[in-house]
């Protein structure tokens, strides 16, 4: 699991653990503290991100497949 | 016991040693590794400013300065529980969910880690077996075998004369002579590289946490409904 932690943008107190992931599949994250949820807004919005974390996905994967000598 | 003082020297275990590139050895991989990680950062840095960010030129009074990068923005939806007071006094309060689009930088919300080699083994082992055995066996052997026998009659009247005779003679020899030298080298280089994940870098960490300080709901104009 790749989870990301962000400040609540509602009650700026509370923290927010995302997976990205299941925000692609329409996940909601909320708040630990005032209980506000976080999803992706529309379609453009979980393109954007599907590819950024594909990307990033291969780039990790390169990483561990590439020979070092 | 086989004299082995006048057999072929034992190879010199020190000079097996002498003029191994020990530098190259271990130095190599370490070279090889510290080459990977800048490949890696520089991919992810690549990566960084590709993806999660947009090439604008700032132009002010005709003059374009130096590019500017701005966050890439993804949509969210916020939905927080907004208490409504009754209409009158004694109506319960009503829990309304308001939605509310904010944008927030696609930095924010990427899984980054840093990738790196964090890990390298460098195993030498050196194994060098000498060895020196002479065989030597000499197998002789000699059989003699002689038999004779004489038988003699002697009769008269009549004469009668018998003479037996026999020899019989066996020889055999035979000689066996063997000489072994054995001598054996090997070596092993092995060199375990183990890439992981490790902290972000401060300064991508600070940029990141000024970003999501930074969050704050942006109220998006009501979407006109079709008629
Ligand atoms: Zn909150």
């Amino acid at each position: 699991m790749n989870t990301v932690t962000i400040q609540c943008p509602h009650c700026h107190q509370g923290s927010i653990a995302l997976e990205p992931r299941l925000l692609l599949q329409g996940a909601i994250f909320t708040c630990s503290l005032c209980g506000s949820g976080l999803s992706v807004a529309n379609e453009t919005s979980t393109q954007l991100l599907e590819q950024s974390l594909d990307k990033l996905e291969q780039i990790k994967q390169h990483a561990h497949a590439k020979p070092l000598m | 016991m086989a004299d082995t003082s006048n057999g072929p020297a034992l190879v010199s275990m020190a000079q097996q040693f002498t003029g191994l590139p020990m530098g190259s050895l271990i130095g190599g991989p370490l070279m090889a590794a510290a080459k990977a990680n800048q490949q890696m950062a520089l991919t992810q840095v690549d990566f960084l400013m590709k993806t999660c960010f947009t090439q604008a030129s700032n132009t002010s009074g005709g003059k374009t300065d130096a590019k500017v990068y701005q966050p890439t923005m993804i949509e969210m939806q916020l939905t927080r529980g907004v208490i409504t007071p009754g209409a009158k006094a004694g109506d319960p309060a009503v829990i309304q969910n308001i939605n509310s689009t904010i944008k927030l930088p696609l930095l924010t919300i990427l899984p980054l880690n840093s990738l790196a080699v964090d890990n390298v083994n460098v195993n030498f082992v050196m194994q060098v077996n000498s060895s020196y055995s002479e065989d030597h066996s000499d197998t002789s052997s000699e059989s003699t075998h002689a038999e004779g026998s004489f038988d003699a009659k002697i009769g008269g009247f009549l004469w009668s004369v018998e003479v037996k005779g026999s020899v019989s003679h066996d020889s055999s020899s035979s000689t066996t002579n063997s000489t072994h030298y054995q001598k054996s080298n090997s070596a092993t280089y092995t060199v375990d590289v183990h890439a992981g994940q490790l902290p972000l870098p401060p300064g991508v960490g600070v940029i990141i946490q000024a970003y999501t300080n930074n969050i704050t709901p942006i109220e998006m104009p009501a979407q006109e409904k079709a008629a």
